[in-house]
């Protein structure tokens, strides 16, 4: 079986120690994936700017590549929902790329979501001793149903406390452009968040979601709070402690 | 009321700055989530109700014109009039001849979407009727010259404070902040209009096609006493309101006050068959109903937004929005507020009047779950970010090509990982791009701090492995 | 003409179909756990007064007819007596108990002179609703909608036999009533006029009754 793991363009840039994370538990438990050199973006920070003529090149690019695998990880809830939710408007029916974004959608997985599935996610050998709380994605919890996988998964590491947010399903206000062109009320909802963290008394935050991550970041840097942030796969990925 | 919709920005940014609303919006918006979710936790069926609610919209909408045609039957078969108008203006003269003929003075009107919508109260006015709203949160929007702030709580955004002295003012009874009396002058200066008011306006939540009914469900009273107590009843009612089957009313009827207040069921549900019947000691003696198009059958053209009709206006997205929350009602710039606001807005009015609403989300997708019809807003409002990015760019905005020069860049992974090489740099070079921030990271910097790119791209590193 | 541009209008649109629905995963529904009643007027009874209403009971006509002066003493003044379609207040002998107790009794509403010495209005219950409370009139000849906003107290009798379970079991028996076209309206009436319009603040009374008592009846 040869398996994709499509890093997402916040993770090639910004983020690659997720991506090497995801590397790393993929291999533990089995299902080595390969990185393929040629993706770029699944195409939606132009689809949720309405430009649709660039998002459907980047979708067909990125299906065309993403079809040769079995399977497609995506260490983002996010961009796993825009292939398997929205590629489906993006390229309808006549659209030359149509029937590979569905054949692609219907292998494509949320990280957590993927690794879940395997029997041998139970025998990941994890510690992580810290006191963590956990961040869903808008659209890992609504487009994809994360939910539980995250925690599961969470509960197989050794050491980790994990303490859940108040109101956990809020967004965090990252959005994307919303983030910048309705900055104040995106900052305003980043903080809400940032408070419900602290209220934990976490020493970690964990998502599956790196957008969220750097919103979250974000205001706990200018905020001047030592709280880290970690993608699951970091801390799947761990076998030492939060420092 | 005319649409505003263009100053999202500047309202929200108002409301935000007001304390005191941002804590009224919080309370009240809180308190509507939390009875909404404790309502709904005793319907261990409210999958299923609302996948029979959905199913008996979307079969009214599929069918639109039948059943419009029915329900004008049903109507008359009950003895009302039916009354045709595409445009608000149109609306409006229909109201006001009837008004005319019957030597109306005083019209009491209970809440009302549609009215709203077609500025009725203005038309009326300048045809020499005095219009009265009745509603409390309504009343209290009409005497200060108001707009609504929130579909289902006008005047969400004032405090009793504020109304004590409107009352005051407008009134002259002696100033007040306690609740309990501004709602009994309310009710006295209002209960004198009621007995001598000689038309009543009502919109409606549904409009039965197979039998003519029309359900107006409230919780005050006021649409019982301006449905009971003059003697001539004027409906408004948009044409996306209609319902195939009396039936269908057990599903809508049942997640609409869940959904709107955490109600089993409103205070009142006053299922209208028009005007009283022989023998019938009170109810109007006439009944008309305005069927009132003003945009809806273009939005019905756009299939990919054709969705939104399916909306019984319950306001449950506009409680769990983020966005609402904090922007308020009015940046939403007309009827309409929230999220469904979002995509009815520039639905009805185009797109051109209202480009800044679709983009005022995160796509949380709090909405869809919120709402009893399983309405995919967010899908709309990415449809309706389509047609806007589409039109040409407003003066003194940069307009498509940033997005162009990305997408360009995106295209090929080479001018991508160079990119990122280029941006890595300038960024190191401009000391972590914390205090110089260009374009639009500048309104990311002014509340976090400023991602920084990596020196060497996942790209990269992999080779290493 | 508008009618025809609007139909026209509407068939021209319905032309394309809608995309199909994305399909998305439902929220964990919060479920509170379930309760059950003895009885369909116990669920009523219970709902009724969660809602503010008083409930009085009776263990035969002497305790009714004292439940119904009490309550019309306590809201002093008019006491409009309302007729119903099965004619069951007359059969209880409502209005002359009621005259009998010297208390001020109407048959009708006439008007506004009438309006502000109405204190209470007397309702016979055509139907009720246990899941939520709720009491429904459905208006014949002789009766109307008034009866119960206009008063700001309400009471109404309740034949225990007329309990429905649910919404849904009254949708389905209004339907015959309001499909025939023989009556005007069917009026429901769950708890007291209420409104949350400034600051969000629960307020009763605001233009219906601030109080409703319910009386079931007793050897009709």
């Amino acid at each position: 079986m040869r398996i994709a793991l499509f890093a997402t363009c916040v993770v090639d840039q910004v983020l690659p120690e997720i991506g090497l994370a995801a590397l790393t538990v993929l291999d533990r438990i089995g299902c080595s994936a390969e990185f393929p050199q040629d993706q770029t973006c699944c195409g939606q920070p132009f689809y949720n700017a309405g430009h649709r003529g660039e998002a459907a090149r980047l979708a067909r690019a990125t299906v065309k590549i993403l079809d040769a695998f079995d399977a497609v990880v995506v260490p983002s809830g996010s961009c796993a929902a825009m292939i398997r939710v929205h590629y489906a408007d993006l390229l309808p029916a006549g659209d030359p790329s149509h029937d590979a974004a569905r054949s692609v959608a219907a292998k494509t997985f949320e990280f957590s979501e993927f690794v879940s599935r395997q029997p041998q996610a139970a025998d990941l050998d994890a510690a992580c001793s810290a006191r963590l709380t956990m961040h869903d994605g808008c659209h890992s919890l609504r487009e994809l149903g994360v939910r539980d996988q995250p925690r599961r998964l969470l509960g197989n590491v050794e050491g980790c406390e994990l303490v859940e947010l108040d109101d956990r399903q809020q967004c965090c206000g990252f959005g994307g452009s919303f983030s910048v062109s309705f900055d104040r009320i995106s900052a305003d909802m980043g903080n809400a968040k940032v408070d419900a963290i602290v209220a934990t008394g976490a020493e970690a935050l964990v998502s599956c979601d790196p957008s969220c991550l750097l919103q979250i970041k974000g205001i706990l840097d200018r905020r001047g709070l030592e709280i880290e942030i970690l993608h699951l796969a970091q801390v799947l990925a761990s076998d030492r402690h939060v420092s | 009321m005319k649409p505003a919709a263009e100053r999202f920005h500047e309202q929200a940014d108002r409301a935000l700055d007001l304390v005191q609303l941002q804590g009224a919006l919080h309370r009240t918006t809180s308190r509507f989530v939390d009875l909404r979710l404790a309502a709904v936790s005793e319907r261990p069926d409210w999958e299923s109700l609302r996948t029979r609610a959905r199913a008996a919209r979307l079969e009214a909408i599929a069918h639109l014109d039948r059943y419009l045609e029915q329900f004008e039957a049903s109507v008359q078969a009950n003895g009302g009039t039916v009354w045709w108008a595409r445009t608000a203006e149109e609306a409006c003269q229909h109201v006001t001849a009837i008004a005319r003929r019957r030597g109306v003075k005083i019209a009491v009107k209970s809440k009302s979407m549609a009215t709203e919508e077609i500025g009725l109260n203005h038309a009326l006015e300048d045809a020499g009727v005095t219009p009265v709203e009745t509603d409390l949160g309504e009343y209290i929007i009409q005497l200060a010259h108001d707009a609504p702030s929130h579909f289902l709580a006008p005047a969400i955004h004032w405090t009793k404070e504020r109304v004590g002295d409107l009352f005051a003012r407008t009134l002259g009874v002696p100033l007040t902040t306690e609740p309990g009396e501004l709602t009994a002058i309310a009710r006295r200066t209002l209960r004198e209009r009621f007995l001598t008011a000689s038309m009543g306006i009502t919109g409606a939540n549904f409009a039965v096609a197979e039998t003519g009914t029309i359900v107006v469900v409230e919780n005050e009273g006021n649409a019982r006493l301006a449905t009971s107590l003059p003697p001539v009843h004027v409906a408004v009612i948009g044409i996306d309101k209609i319902v195939p089957r009396f039936a269908d009313l057990d599903p809508l009827l049942s997640v609409l006050p869940r959904s709107a207040t955490g109600q089993r069921l409103s205070s009142y549900v006053n299922i209208l068959n028009g005007m009283r019947r022989p023998g019938e000691t009170d109810g109007p003696e006439e009944f008309h109903v305005v069927l009132l198009d003003n945009g809806r059958s273009r939005l019905l053209a756009d299939p990919e937004a054709r969705e939104s009709l399916l909306c019984i206006r319950c306001a449950a997205c506009l409680g769990v929005c983020p966005v609402y929350r904090r922007a308020g009602g009015h940046a939403y710039g007309w009827v309409y507020q929230g999220p469904i606001g979002a995509v009815v807005t520039p639905g009805l009015l185009g797109v051109d009047a209202a480009r800044e609403l679709p983009f005022a989300s995160s796509l949380c997708g709090a909405c869809r779950d919120a709402c009893p019809i399983k309405i995919d807003i967010p899908r709309m409002l990415l449809h309706f970010r389509k047609e806007a990015a589409e039109l040409p760019p407003e003066p003194g905005t940069v307009g498509r090509w940033p997005l162009r020069v990305a997408g360009w860049v995106m295209a090929s992974p080479a001018r991508f990982r160079l990119a990122g090489r280029i941006g890595y740099w300038l960024q190191r070079a401009a000391g972590g791009g914390q205090w110089f921030a260009p374009g639009p990271a500048a309104r990311w910097a002014r509340w976090r701090s400023v991602p920084q790119l990596a020196a060497r791209p996942l790209r990269d590193l992999v080779k290493d492995r | 003409m508008s009618r025809d541009r609007i139909l026209a209008d509407v068939r021209t649109a319905l032309r394309l179909a809608m995309p199909e629905p994305h399909h998305h995963p439902h929220p964990d529904w919060p479920v509170a756990a379930p309760h059950r009643w003895p009885s369909l007027l116990a669920q009523f009874r219970e709902r009724f007064e969660g809602l503010g209403g008083r409930w009085h009971d009776a263990a035969d006509r002497a305790a009714f007819d004292r439940h119904l002066i009490t309550v019309a003493r306590q809201h002093a003044g008019l006491v409009w007596v309302a007729r119903d379609p099965d004619g069951l207040l007359d059969r209880l002998g409502v209005a002359d108990t009621l005259a009998a107790a010297g208390v001020d009794v109407a048959r009708a509403f006439e008007g506004p002179a009438q309006a502000d010495r109405l204190a209470l209005s007397i309702t016979a219950t055509t139907a009720a609703i246990a899941e939520s409370g709720t009491f429904a009139l459905i208006p014949g000849p002789g009766q109307g909608r008034l009866s119960s906003v206009i008063a700001p107290a309400h009471l109404t009798v309740l034949d225990p036999e007329c309990v429905v379970a649910t919404l849904g079991d009254f949708i389905r028996q209004a339907e015959g009533a309001l499909g025939s076209r023989q009556v005007s309206a069917a009026i429901l009436v769950t708890g007291p006029s209420r409104t949350a319009d400034i600051e969000g603040q629960l307020l009763v009374g605001v233009h219906g009754p601030g109080q409703v008592h319910c009386l079931p009846a007793v050897g009709n």
